[in-house]
């Protein structure tokens, strides 16, 4: 029998468990036809083996029926449950459940004694009901990708590509199938799969991805050295790599990477030399807007996914309300270089340092300035931050630094992040040299290197670490 | 002992290579029972000792940063509340006394019920109460004849030995913090203000644990916050009994550090002299909040 279309419409795991009662029905279907075959008088030659076969098949077919109508009541009334909490699924799961009746109607009619014409009728009518269902839910419902449209919202643009919606690049892990075509499915949530073995969430969402310039060069160094993933420092960098922009999240407010993310795409879209409370209103909406939207969909949608497969409980309604109340939060500071008339203008609020070096006579780099915060003791741990939820934009605007300058052949900025801003003009103050190998740096393991020394020897904080290199 | 210069200690944060632990001691002798008025309502030392704990417990969790991978809470530090009377005993009694996760903790309260907090509200730009369903963990409980405050301390600081031991990471971490919410009176074996020195020359590479106390009487008519000496408890505790106790507290709680000090001048835009001890006499409501909330906050730890 063919796959049946059902499950082969998107990697939901919705389909994949509703595949068990499919595949029973079909085995019943191929038993109870067997069945019908062999005991029916006429067509059988040899009818010693028959009696004792048929009957046995014809049993057999009618096991498989019941455990098959069981097992599908209770995957619908859970996943009926399911598709309350996240309606995007429901047409998904009555496609399903309309094919499983239809092939359970087969069954039926296939094992009923053909004699008796009102039960033979009845399987039948229900049968083709069933088959109108499915076929009216395919081809009038909404698209087989229906799970997926919350998050395709094409307002969202081109920032949202489709590849990013795969769920799990490559097969899944083989304990999977083996586990979910188990018996009943556990009442008792357990791990399905080690969550170990998955990979990180995120890793392909463009709000978690990191630049790749070719001039630049751009290092980063998670707290504790955790994975990359965990880092709440967000770099964009324009592909011409004119448009620069460095964002430190507030770990302590809720998904700040996202955040930190947004605030960088929109210095793409809008940079400012100046600013004022309506223009920072307008131009914290836009990024305000999808942060929300992202936590609501893609976010939440994702946690309940992973945790639906490694058997733990969907998202919380606690941790949601909070995550949406407190908001995220981030430093910002944006670089816009203008290489025909050879300037630059930065803008910033809270302690993401940028950093200006220029060559000596001899040659030697020497630090120009640094922006805006110009001494290590101006690190707090309270700096001013953008958030996703204010809503007197008001406030901030006085916390806003601009500064612009002149470009020259063989300047080199960098942007850092507080932990290293703040070690570099510590060093600078003590006219230490061990800072000198930055301007020049381009491999990442040295700067891992570099950092996790003083942050052992306690001259570095260790937070999340982030380093951009601009050579002119 | 190790010694440590000021500016070089508590200044780690906690996150996942750097867990934090925090013990919580609740008096729960029969001595709690006595009425405190608050406003036109009538609780029992105990009662107000029991709401403050479950409060202490909400506003750990809401400072713990949510995990972006799993949607729960990050995994940064374990909690243990150890009541006392005639015995100690594990109150949050799923592991026989092993601290838990803040995590798991946040997943399973007890139960909700409703109570009134104050928020800001951005419209009337002021503090107003609202009733908010909140989680608790710790029920009301104050029937003991003995207060067992020096085994209860005893305990705290193998569980805190232990802890440490078991993750050696855990050296390098913000010291743990003990809690002792208690009206004062120790009525059992031992001495509580030697145990409580022991447990305060237990030590991280990033200083010693600190051990932070809440006074809390039936006297309402004077409240002390972070004194810095015990003269100040001494000129305003009249009764001689409440007196000698707070002196005791007092005694046997640790210094606050600079780090947190200039943490708490950042938050509440609060002074605290230079010595200011981790002890609060008589707090009201507010005052206990604000002294736990920001008290089992470790420098830097929720920010950034």
């Amino acid at each position: 029998m063919a796959h049946p279309p059902a499950a082969s419409t998107s990697g939901n795991t919705t389909n994949v468990a509703l595949n068990v009662p499919i595949l029973c029905a079909a085995v019943g279907v191929a038993l109870a036809v067997a069945a019908e075959h062999l005991t029916s008088p006429p067509a059988s030659s040899t009818p010693a083996t028959n009696s004792s076969f048929g009957p046995f098949l014809h049993g057999a077919s009618f096991a498989i029926v019941l455990i098959t109508a069981a097992y599908a009541l209770f995957e619908l009334i859970r996943q009926g449950r399911m598709a309350w909490q996240q309606p995007a699924l429901a047409p998904g799961i009555c496609r399903s459940a309309s094919f499983a009746a239809f092939l359970l109607g087969l069954v039926s009619v296939a094992v009923s004694d053909s004699q008796s014409l009102p039960s033979t009728s009845l399987g039948i009518g229900l049968c083709l009901l069933a088959l109108i269902g499915f076929l009216a839910i395919t081809f009038l419902g909404p698209t087989g990708t229906a799970t997926q449209e919350p998050m395709r919202n094409p307002e969202l643009g081109g920032s949202y590509p489709v590849d990013h919606f795969r769920n799990y690049p490559g097969p899944l892990p083989p304990t999977y199938d083996a586990d979910m075509r188990g018996e009943a499915p556990p009442t008792q949530r357990r791990p399905r799969i080690d969550p170990s073995t998955l990979p990180p969430l995120f890793e392909t969402d463009p709000l978690y991805s990191t630049p790749r310039p070719k001039v630049a060069r751009f290092f980063s160094m998670v707290k504790g050295n955790d994975n990359p993933i965990a880092s709440d420092d967000a770099c964009v960098i324009s592909d011409d790599e004119t448009y620069f922009a460095l964002c430190d999240g507030a770990s302590g407010s809720s998904l700040p990477r996202p955040w930190a993310t947004l605030l960088g795409q929109q210095w793409l879209k809008m940079p400012f030399q100046e600013i004022d409370a309506e223009t920072l209103a307008l131009w914290l909406q836009e990024p305000r807007d999808r942060w929300h939207r992202w936590i609501q969909e893609t976010w939440k949608w994702k946690i309940d996914e992973r945790n639906q497969l490694i058997g733990e409980k969907p998202l919380s309604a606690d941790v949601f309300r909070r995550t949406l109340q407190t908001g995220a939060s981030s430093t910002f500071l944006g670089l816009l270089l203008d290489r025909e008339s050879n300037t630059w203008h930065a803008a910033a609020i809270g302690d993401t340092c940028l950093f200006l070096f220029r060559g000596d006579r001899s040659g030697t780099l020497r630090p120009q300035f640094s922006f805006p915060l110009d001494s290590s003791a101006g690190f707090s741990d309270r700096p001013p931050l953008l958030t996703s939820n204010g809503n007197n934009v008001s406030t901030l605007v006085p916390y806003f630094r601009f500064k612009h300058g002149n470009l020259r052949h063989g300047d080199v900025l960098m942007m850092a992040t507080d932990a290293l801003a703040q070690w570099l003009l510590s060093q600078l103050e003590q006219q230490q040299t061990t800072w000198n190998i930055l301007p020049s740096l381009t491999e990442p393991r040295r700067f891992a290197e570099l950092v996790e020394k003083e942050r052992q020897n306690g001259h570095m904080v260790d937070d999340d670490t982030t380093l951009v290199v601009i050579p002119l | 002992m190790a010694t440590w210069e000021p500016e070089d200690s508590y200044r780690k944060s906690w996150n996942r290579q750097h867990r934090g632990l925090l013990i919580f001691l609740l008096d729960q002798s029969g001595s709690m029972r006595q009425p405190v008025q608050i406003g036109n309502r009538q609780y029992t030392n105990g009662e107000m000792a029991t709401l403050a704990l479950n409060d202490l417990i909400v506003s750990v969790i809401n400072n713990t940063p949510i995990d972006s991978q799993t949607g729960r809470l990050k995994d940064y530090c374990d909690l243990l509340v150890l009541g006392y009377g005639n015995q100690v005993t594990p109150l949050l009694d799923n592991r026989q006394g092993m601290p838990i996760s803040i995590k798991d903790l946040a997943e399973n309260p007890l139960g909700r019920r409703p109570v009134l907090v104050e928020k800001y509200d951005r419209v009337q730009g002021k503090k107003v109460q609202v009733q908010e369903m909140q989680p608790y963990w710790i029920n009301y409980s104050a029937d003991s004849t003995k207060t067992e405050m020096a085994k209860a301390l005893q305990r705290a600081y193998r569980v805190v030995q232990d802890w440490l031991q078991a993750d050696l990471r855990r050296r390098q971490s913000f010291p743990p913090i003990v809690i002792n919410i208690t009206d004062g009176a120790h009525n059992g074996e031992g001495d509580p203000i030697e145990a409580a020195k022991s447990i305060r020359q237990l030590y991280t590479d990033d200083g010693h644990v600190l051990l932070f106390s809440c006074h809390l009487t039936s006297n309402s008519t004077s409240h002390l916050v972070f004194p810095r000496d015990a003269q100040v408890i001494s000129r305003n505790v009249s009764n001689a009994d409440e007196r000698e106790w707070a002196v005791n507290l007092f005694e046997m709680s640790s210094e606050i550090p600079a780090t947190m000090a200039k943490r708490a001048r950042e938050s509440f835009n609060a002074g605290l002299p230079d010595g200011a001890r981790g002890f609060i006499y008589n707090a009201n409501p507010a005052d206990l909040i604000d002294f736990l909330s920001w008290g089992t906050r470790p420098s830097q730890n929720f920010e950034r």
